[in-house]
């Protein structure tokens, strides 16, 4: 892993990192000639290495994160001895459970003993009680997790930690200055400071029809999809894009269907695919170094693709398109709240059957 | 009764690893060890990482946290829960009435006060290498931690790594027998350059580019590898040859951005080492080439290569093994013995808790329960010595022939 730098005479900064399975990119636009290329450099770099320290503590694929930790440790500690955790990401387990609650549980970091029996194969047959969650209590005094049932607290980040990795580094841009950035992960999370190089903001294309579904043999459907794409100018604010991939797996009446990498943490089944969440949120005005704002998008983006019909139920700052073409009609993208004056269409959004994705980023 | 597959697996396992390792959950808890009082000086990034490590022992508090910067040492504190901020050490010292211990992190060339205030003081010091700036200091440091009641001992995170202890058991036996040579490397791509907060604190934020205090990359990175080397094969160098220059980062610096450092250890064994700003291919690693085998270390991960013709031991037939084009290695894992038994070999690669951890928890255990110190700063000292005559050697472009006394304590 590493940031891999690439610096431009015209103030312009792009650097890369591989991180959280994936691949998080910047580009930094200094404030004018006066601005000095190792400076941008240094600022980016720095945010860059803040992604990669929640890599290394929230990945739960790292035996040395923290997240590991407290799977093997958080159970067995006695009351009077939790485990003590960082303000940062005491504060984003305080954030997914007010989200849980908020979602009725269809979002739930808890997930992770199931996330891993879906990855290790295990057949997806019906079930018919909800999925027992292991137990755990957060002390805001002492700042402090510790999981009382004895079982092994799997925490999931999976829907939250690259949104919040985001933020963190945007914090370390704010700290350092910048005002002009386009910071993203995998093309499904950005956050959008400033007005990039044009001085509208930054152009962000939202693109159906990327990711592998049965109607992607349909020449003609993809041509409709190719124009049924949303572009978006941001200002200071996050989005995230959610829309499950396909995977086979052995259904309750032993028949191979595809399922989307989304679980449901209600049942622990694979949310289905054919459904495209985009959830954007302002960053905090004036621009905060504390803004949870991607972390916001990816938890209620990730929500809402198993559980659409919480669509009306997001908080204040969040907004989102939803596009579900599960049942196999041809949908039109939702949005909520119905109107937002500050959103930037330059095109609208049409009908699409397949999954979304942010696929380009223009910065002129 | 005849062995099982399982049972002979976990007796062969845990007769070569016995010598290393403990189960992984006694490294967060100390037997009825008592509570140990902790201040850290130097809240940058390494001292966030001390924090984020010291909060997982659970006798240990942070009841302290200190940098010259004010945003920095509330931040720390903030990170600390329950620890009072300061902006300096010599305060702290003398408000932090029930402190125990101190964690230097600061820059280096800045360790040495601070670590002679801390010793006269009275307190435990832990101090990251390299331990200090100039020969001179470390002597300092090193005369004064000798003649102190209290301990010292210097963050050379191989010493307490468990991979590499164990790792160390193999190449000081046949298994590696007759050492033939030692690479590593410490390849990242970075500018090593951090944002001020100001014009004015732009050179004392940026120090390691400085060229009147850095160590340059066989310092700052070097000297934990240089000690990995010096520790296996018990030896120190009789000459050191660095070259290096700016390849890539041509903004302005003169201090090297990569490098390439040898050294003749004893009985003429060649170490080399090649360090980069510019490129991270490969990372960090040591490589210790033997007769029999080969051992790579990455931190986190040891492996073990066998030549052909080598002896087979009989426990590494049921080995967890990971493909390297076209070698094979040996996963060297840590707490072996106990995952045999337990069938989870496997779900011991890689150490579960970064390297840092384990220097601080061995210290921890010196202070509460006597333990002797893993890396004191006599060892400190001679593998910073190393480090600073291979700057010198890069500076000067010449060998530097090392006599006894050069690295004489």
């Amino acid at each position: 892993m590493g940031a891999d730098g690439c610096a431009s005479p015209r103030g312009i900064v792009r650097l890369a990192l591989a991180a959280m399975g994936t691949r998080f990119e910047l580009v930094l636009v200094g404030a004018g000639a006066g601005t000095r290329q190792p400076e941008l450099l240094a600022a980016g770099e720095a945010a860059m290495s803040e992604i990669e320290w929640w890599h290394k503590r929230l990945s739960r694929f790292e035996r040395d994160s923290d997240v590991s930790f407290i799977a093997r440790e958080a159970h067995l500690r006695a009351p009077s001895h939790p485990i003590s955790l960082d303000p940062d990401f005491f504060d984003l387990l305080v954030m997914c459970e007010e989200a849980r609650v908020r979602s009725g549980g269809a979002f739930d970091v808890r997930v992770g003993a199931e996330m891993d029996r879906w990855i290790a194969g295990e057949p997806q047959r019906g079930r018919s009680t909800p999925v027992a969650m292991p137990e755990f209590l957060l002390d805001p005094q002492r700042r402090t997790l510790h999981a009382p049932g004895g079982v092994p607290l799997r925490l999931d980040l999976g829907g939250v930690a690259k949104g919040f990795a985001l933020d963190r580094a945007a914090a370390i841009l704010l700290e350092a200055g910048i005002d002009n950035a386009l910071i993203h992960v995998g093309t499904s999370s950005i956050i959008a400071i400033g007005p990039g190089q044009g001085g509208d903001g930054w152009k962000v294309r939202i693109d159906p029809g990327r990711e592998g579904t049965a109607a992607d043999a349909d020449d003609e459907k993809k041509a409709v999809r190719a124009e049924a794409h949303l572009d978006v100018m941001l200002r200071d604010q996050a989005v995230s894009v959610s829309s499950p991939r396909g995977r086979t797996v052995l259904t309750s009446d032993d028949s191979l269907a595809t399922r989307g990498h989304i679980l449901d943490p209600r049942s622990g089944l694979a949310a289905p695919l054919g459904r495209t969440v985009v959830a954007l949120s302002p960053l905090a005005s004036p621009l905060a170094s504390s803004s949870t704002a991607a972390a916001a998008c990816e938890i209620w983006s990730t929500t809402l693709v198993v559980a659409p019909e919480l669509l009306d139920q997001l908080p204040a700052s969040v907004s989102a398109f939803l596009h579900d073409s599960t049942d196999h009609t041809d949908p039109e993208w939702r949005m909520h709240p119905p109107q937002r004056s500050d959103l930037n269409l330059s095109t609208p959004a049409r009908s699409t059957r397949s999954a979304a994705h942010l696929a380009a980023m223009e910065t002129s | 009764m005849a062995p099982t597959r399982r049972s002979f697996l976990a007796q062969s396992v845990g007769a070569l690893g016995a010598m290393a390792i403990l189960p992984e959950l006694s490294y967060s808890r100390a037997k009825n060890a008592a509570k140990l009082n902790i201040g850290l000086i130097g809240a940058g990034r390494q001292g966030r990482a001390i924090i984020a490590e010291l909060q997982k022992m659970e006798n240990v508090s942070i009841i302290a946290v200190c940098d010259s910067e004010e945003s920095r040492a509330s931040g720390g504190a903030r990170r600390a829960a329950g620890s009072t901020a300061y902006t300096s050490h010599t305060a702290m010292l003398s408000a932090a009435k029930d402190l125990q211990a101190v964690v230097i992190a600061t820059p280096t060339h800045l360790h040495t006060q601070i670590a002679l205030d801390c010793i006269a003081a009275g307190k435990h010091v832990y101090c990251e290498a390299p331990l200090a700036h100039t020969a001179e200091d470390c002597r300092k440091i090193a005369a004064a931690a000798s003649a102190a009641k209290s301990l010292f001992a210097v963050g050379l995170e191989g010493r307490s790594n468990p991979v590499y202890q164990l790792a160390r058991t193999f190449y000081r036996t046949d298994s590696v027998r007759d050492a033939i040579s030692i690479e590593a490397q410490s390849f990242q791509k970075t500018t090593w350059r951090f944002p001020a907060p100001n014009a004015d604190r732009e050179k004392e934020v940026n120090w390691r580019l400085d060229p009147a205090i850095s160590l340059g990359l066989p310092g700052e990175m070097g000297v934990h590898q240089f000690d990995v080397a010096f520790w296996y094969t018990d030896s120190y160098p009789s000459s050191i040859r660095s070259t290096g220059s700016v390849r890539f980062h041509k903004d302005g610096r003169t201090i090297a951005d990569t490098i390439a450092t040898e050294m003749l250890l004893k009985d003429n064994l060649r170490f080399n080492y090649l360090a980069s700003l510019a490129n991270s291919h490969g990372g960090r690693f040591e490589l210790f080439r033997g007769s029999n085998a080969a051992i790579k270390l990455g931190w986190s991960h040891g492996w073990m290569f066998k030549e052909a013709d080598a002896p087979t031991q009989g426990w590494e037939v049921y080995a967890n093994r990971q493909q390297f084009h076209n070698d094979e290695g040996i996963t060297l894992i840590a707490g072996a013995t106990k995952l045999a038994e337990q069938g989870k070999l496997k779900e011991g690669v890689g150490l579960p808790h970064p390297s840092v951890y384990y220097s601080l928890w061995d210290f921890m255990l010196s202070c509460t329960e006597g333990k002797p110190v893993v890396a004191d700063a006599g060892l400190g000292a001679r593998a910073t010595i190393a480090a600073i005559l291979a700057q010198q050697s890069l500076i000067e472009g010449k060998t530097i022939e090392i006599t006894p006394d050069m690295l004489k304590i």
